[in-house]
């Protein structure tokens, strides 16, 4: 059995000319939910069309189960679950028809996991895929996925156009699968979608890597806006010299400051000026890449004062 | 050969299909059952058909309506019959990984846990299959109606004359595949299939009045199925032959380009 369940050294794909991704070096063990971020045509799909056998690879390897998926050996695919980013299904099927004949083609029988996965995302079997909603459809993809209990789930966008309510079952599917040792690979574009569910990321901007790190560390490194709001006015002197704390504005009992890291201490010293409540603003993919690719401040907690 | 995926291939041409089958039916009964009638008045008809422009005569293939041979080549064999062996041959190939890749439904089906070789070679039997079933729906229907009208044709020139028509459904459905297989596109194995069949129509009915088109008839599939008149010839295993292995031939090129390209989001 081989140590990680997913690995990439140098992998590169063109398409022709053009770049695809370029030099993709990560490692995904069993049992690790691993976030797979970066903007809007950045290689996030790409990078997982390759692992899944779709893509042929320009240069550099991939690994799955420790085989190289460039050998187009089926047989590694029957551990693999696999949903495409908005993945198309066969319009002229019922949900149940098309997931009963992809775990024929599979050659087990899914039955029971089909039933239990759709009812926990509340989808109706019985519905031509035609009929069904962007999310109903996403559902399924989720379905297929998960329901011949994979080693390996590449998932592509796994939570868009699913309901909030959905997503937090989706997430509690992810969570078994973590818990009987699947290495799971989910895409977005979105921080906040996967930094509940998964342990590392990678985030790759342009088809290049820019950096693989746990998410506790990224969240560390990643610079907040936050809007405190006191009973009366306060000084902007309490807040000099809490760690992380920068850009201190002062509108009368209102104050904007931005932190990078943990957030406690300021929220000690807040509350004992009598704070009323909180805003916090996440700072979008964007503003970390921003600050990584830049190399500023995000990158080393020691420049901030 | 995948069972799941042979049957959802048959049960997804199915409407389409059967539409053909009652067509070719309906055509052949038709047919035949004026015959009698087009008999009675051939000497007539004969006299009509020679001040026909001697091209026009090549072309369609309009030959001796005297006897049922002739009139079943003119009528039913050179034109109407193979073109429904080659629309249904062109349709099944555009859609075996052409549309599959087009409506992206190529992402779940090639990364199942089955060789992308094995889901081409599935849906090549499928389409081989349906020809296999038009040409007995041509052979039933032809054997049926000689019962009530007399061609004096034997039923082997009739199978003979229905297994042509498979070969050439089945050759312009390996050169759709082909296409499909290397672009991914249902636009150009559409297009590109029907402009070849057009093409090899073309040349086949000018071959007698076009001596360059005369030459390489050798390399036109057309030749190889009509061009023998198995209806008045007979079997021809020659031709037969060479057409297979045409066939097999393109097969393998669909499968071995298939094998190599990229599935693009």
């Amino acid at each position: 059995m081989p140590k990680s369940a997913i690995k990439l050294e140098g992998l590169t794909k063109y398409y022709g000319h053009d770049l695809g991704v370029a030099d993709l070096t990560f490692e995904i063990n069993p049992g690790e939910v691993f976030g797979f971020l970066g903007p809007n045509g950045a290689g996030k799909t790409t990078a997982m069309r390759v692992l899944v056998g779709l893509l042929t690879i320009t240069s550099g390897r991939a690994e799955i189960l420790g085989v190289d998926v460039s050998t187009k050996n089926p047989e590694v695919r029957r551990r693999v679950g696999y949903l495409p980013g908005a993945p198309s299904l066969y319009e002229n099927l019922t949900s149940w028809e098309h997931l009963i004949f992809l775990s024929r083609m599979r050659g087990i029988d899914c039955t029971r996991e089909i039933h239990s996965i759709a009812e926990r995302l509340e989808l109706d079997l019985t519905r031509h895929i035609h009929d069904l909603s962007k999310g109903n459809q996403q559902k399924v993809g989720v379905v297929q996925a998960f329901m011949h209990q994979p080693a390996v789930l590449i998932l592509d966008e796994p939570t868009s156009g699913l309901d909030p309510i959905v997503q937090r079952e989706f997430a509690v599917l992810v969570d078994e699968a973590q818990a009987r040792g699947a290495a799971i690979l989910l895409s977005s574009h979105v921080l906040s979608e996967v930094e509940h569910l998964a342990d590392r990321v990678v985030i790759i901007n342009a088809g290049k890597q820019v950096l693989v790190d746990e998410i506790s560390h990224l969240k560390e490194r990643t610079i907040r806006s936050i809007d405190l709001f006191f009973t009366s006015t306060v000084d902007e002197a309490i807040f000099s010299g809490i760690a992380g704390v920068k850009e201190v504005v002062v509108f009368g009992n209102r104050v904007t400051c931005t932190v990078i890291g943990a957030e406690n201490a300021l929220l000690r010293t807040a509350v004992e000026h009598g704070l009323e409540s909180v805003q916090t603003h996440e700072s979008s993919l964007d503003d970390i890449f921003f600050s990584i690719i830049s190399g500023g401040d995000a990158n080393d907690p020691s420049t901030i004062s | 050969m995948i069972p799941a995926l042979f049957l959802k291939t048959l049960r997804d041409h199915w409407r389409g299909y059967l539409g053909w089958i009652i067509g070719l039916v309906a055509m052949v009964s038709i047919l035949v059952s004026v015959y009698p009638t087009v008999r009675s008045s051939a000497s007539a008809m004969s006299a009509f058909i020679a001040n026909y422009p001697e091209a026009l005569r090549q072309i369609f293939r309009i030959n001796d309506y005297t006897s049922g041979a002739g009139y079943l080549s003119s009528e039913l064999l050179s034109f109407m019959g193979p073109l429904i062996f080659i629309a249904i041959g062109v349709s099944w190939g555009a859609s075996a990984t052409a549309q599959e890749e087009e409506n992206r439904t190529a992402d779940l089906l090639l990364t199942l846990p089955i060789s992308r070789s094995r889901i081409l070679i599935t849906k090549i039997l499928a389409a081989i299959l349906a020809q296999v079933v038009l040409a007995l729906t041509l052979y039933l229907s032809l054997m049926v109606s000689v019962r009530f009208v007399d061609l004096s044709i034997g039923s082997s020139k009739i199978a003979a004359a229905s297994l042509s028509c498979a070969l050439l459904g089945i050759m312009y459905n390996a050169v759709a595949t082909l296409l499909g297989a290397a672009w991914g596109k249902r636009s150009i194995a559409l297009g590109g299939a029907i402009a070849l069949a057009v093409a090899g129509f073309l040349f086949f009915s000018l071959a007698p009045l076009v001596s360059t088109f005369n030459r390489i008839k050798s390399v036109n599939p057309f030749q190889w199925t009509l061009g023998s008149e198995p209806i008045t010839r007979g079997f021809n295993a020659g031709q037969t032959g060479i057409t297979l292995l045409t066939g097999i031939v393109i097969f393998g090129a669909s499968i071995f380009l298939f094998r190599r390209r990229d599935i693009s989001a």
